[in-house]
Order: C-alpha cells, then sequence, then structure tokens
C-alpha cells in the first residue's frame, strides 16, 4: 500500500484511529464520594492513631521513673510492722531447744568428767596434796622438772 | 502538613480510583486499594519528593492491587499474556454495549503490565517517563510493551469490526 492509498483510505475503517478514537474518549474516573471522604479522614485518623500508639514519656522522665519503683517497694517492706510468722516461731522454737539440749549434755557430760576425774582423787586428798592427784597439775610438774 | 496531603488527595485520588478500577474490576476492593496507598502516602510524605507524588502513587496503587490480584487469583491474573483471555463478545454483544464499555472490557482482560500500560499512557494521559517510573521499566519496554498492547486492542476491534 503506497503512502497515497494509505492517506486515502477512510478514516472510520483505520483500526489505528479507531482505536485511538475510542481511547480517547475514556476518561478519568471520578472516585466515588465514599472513598473521597475516607480519603479526606486519613490526616485526622492517623493522627489519633499515632497518637494513641506512639505516646512517650520524655527520655529524661524515664531514670526517675525506674528509680522511684523500688524505693517505693523498700518504703512500704519498711513501713509494715515486723511480725514473725508462724514458720518463723516454730524455727525458732526449735532452734532453742537444740540449744538446750546442746548445754544440757554439755553440762551433764562435764559433770560427768569431774567426777570421774576428781571423785576417786579426792579420797587421798586427805593425806597427799589435791593438787598431786590431779592430772594437769601432775603434768605441769613433770614438764618443769624436765 | 495535611494541607499539603489535601492537595495530593485533590490531584490524584480520580486517577488513582480509575487505575485500581481497571486493575481490580470490584469497587469496594478498589476503594480500599486506593485508600491504603493513600494511607501510605501519609506515612512517607516527609521522604517523598513532591515532585514525584503522582507517579509514586501510582506505583504503590498498583502494587497494592497486583497484591490484591496474586491473593485472589494466584497464578490466572498475573502471568505472561499471549492471548486475551477476555475475547470481546461478537457484533451482537458489540450492538449491545457502547463503545466504551467494549474497550473498558477488553483492557481489563489484557495481562499486566499491557493493561496497566494502557490505563496510565493512554487513558490517563502521563508520559513516558512517568509510566516507565511507575511500573518499574526502561522507556524502550514501555515504548514495545504499549505498542504490543495497543496491536492486540485492535486485533480484538477488528474482530468485531470486521
Amino acid at each position: 500500500m503506497t503512502h497515497d492509498e494509505r492517506k486515502d483510505r477512510p478514516r472510520e475503517n483505520d483500526p489505528d484511529l479507531q482505536l485511538a478514537a475510542m481511547l480517547e474518549q475514556l476518561s478519568i474516573e471520578k472516585a466515588p464520594v465514599s472513598l473521597r471522604r475516607k480519603l479526606k479522614s486519613i490526616p485526622r485518623e492517623e493522627r489519633r492513631r499515632n497518637w494513641q500508639w506512639s505516646w512517650q514519656p520524655p527520655r529524661w522522665a524515664l531514670a526517675p521513673a525506674l528509680a522511684v519503683v523500688p524505693l517505693l517497694v523498700i518504703g512500704i517492706v519498711m513501713m509494715q510492722p515486723r511480725q514473725p510468722s508462724q514458720a518463723e516461731i516454730e524455727q525458732a522454737r526449735y532452734d532453742l531447744a537444740v540449744a538446750f539440749t546442746y548445754l544440757d549434755r554439755v553440762g551433764n557430760r562435764t559433770g560427768s568428767e569431774i567426777q570421774s576425774i576428781l571423785g576417786g582423787e579426792l579420797r587421798h586428798s586427805v593425806t597427799d596434796n589435791l593438787s598431786k592427784h590431779m592430772p594437769f597439775t601432775e603434768q605441769s610438774r613433770k614438764e618443769e622438772s624436765t | 502538613m495535611s494541607r499539603k496531603f489535601r492537595k495530593w488527595v485533590e490531584e490524584n485520588q480520580d486517577q488513582a480510583w480509575t487505575l485500581a478500577r481497571y486493575l481490580l474490576k470490584d469497587p469496594a476492593e478498589a476503594e480500599d486499594a486506593v485508600q491504603e496507598a493513600f494511607v501510605k502516602l501519609w506515612r512517607k510524605q516527609e521522604s517523598i519528593d513532591p515532585a514525584k507524588v503522582r507517579p509514586w502513587l501510582m506505583k504503590v496503587t498498583r502494587n497494592g492491587c497486583l497484591d490484591r490480584l496474586r491473593r485472589r487469583h494466584p497464578t490466572e491474573e498475573l502471568q505472561d499474556w499471549h492471548q486475551p483471555d477476555h475475547a470481546p463478545g461478537p457484533m451482537q454483544d458489540m450492538q449491545r454495549y457502547e463503545q466504551g464499555e467494549w474497550l473498558k472490557e477488553t483492557i481489563n482482560g489484557l495481562k499486566e503490565p499491557y493493561r496497566s500500560l494502557v490505563v496510565l499512557r493512554d487513558v490517563q494521559q502521563h508520559s513516558y517517563a512517568e509510566v516507565a517510573g511507575v511500573l518499574e521499566l526502561n522507556l524502550a519496554q514501555v515504548k514495545t510493551y504499549l505498542h504490543r498492547a495497543r496491536k492486540q486492542l485492535r486485533e480484538q476491534l477488528a474482530e468485531v469490526r470486521p
């Protein structure tokens, strides 16, 4: 097909031109009212959302805030009157019983020791010097003589 | 800040809506996609070059629509285009629909990126450079793909108008 033939061809039969004409008729569609409303409310919604989710105290306030927590706990504990618990009372009673039992046994053993050492020897004290019959004085005398 | 955003909304909402409508067809879904794109614009407005808001918005809208299509039809919608899957009706259909409706249907039947190309370039009259930016193609690709898309439309037009 020559240039002239193309030129002479009726415009309405040229698919290129037909398509171009049809495309020209297609216009940009108007966004619906509901969408326009949603888009308009985005700044307000986003600000609200940001306020809800990203509010934070200033950084300098964090350190004192964190320090206050243990101080409060300690203060509350200190202000409470000290009342021993039942378990603590039971433990103290048990410890006391053990201590008395120990003292009792030590006293008994010491008494029997004294009795066994001194009891028999005291009979000779009438004729001899008392210190002579005591083991520890005997020992010290030997050491002195050597 | 919100005045600037409102201006962007006024300038771009119709174009974003048109693009979403062509890509998604379902009006409710298209509304959601456009709203999401503008919410992203609000959140990123400080980092976006004001001169490039429109292509940025078109790109985000399109990507949002394609994500929705992927979720809807994982394989069908995004495969490479070879044959129109949405052949226009015969002549009697042509008589039934107006020309514009027929063309919209036919454009809707194109595969990506041909459909977006025709909408952005031929319907919305974006520049080639803007279209290239939106679709992340180079200029040569834009021209080639657009030529193929128009050829496809012409062939379909010839079928209904022998």
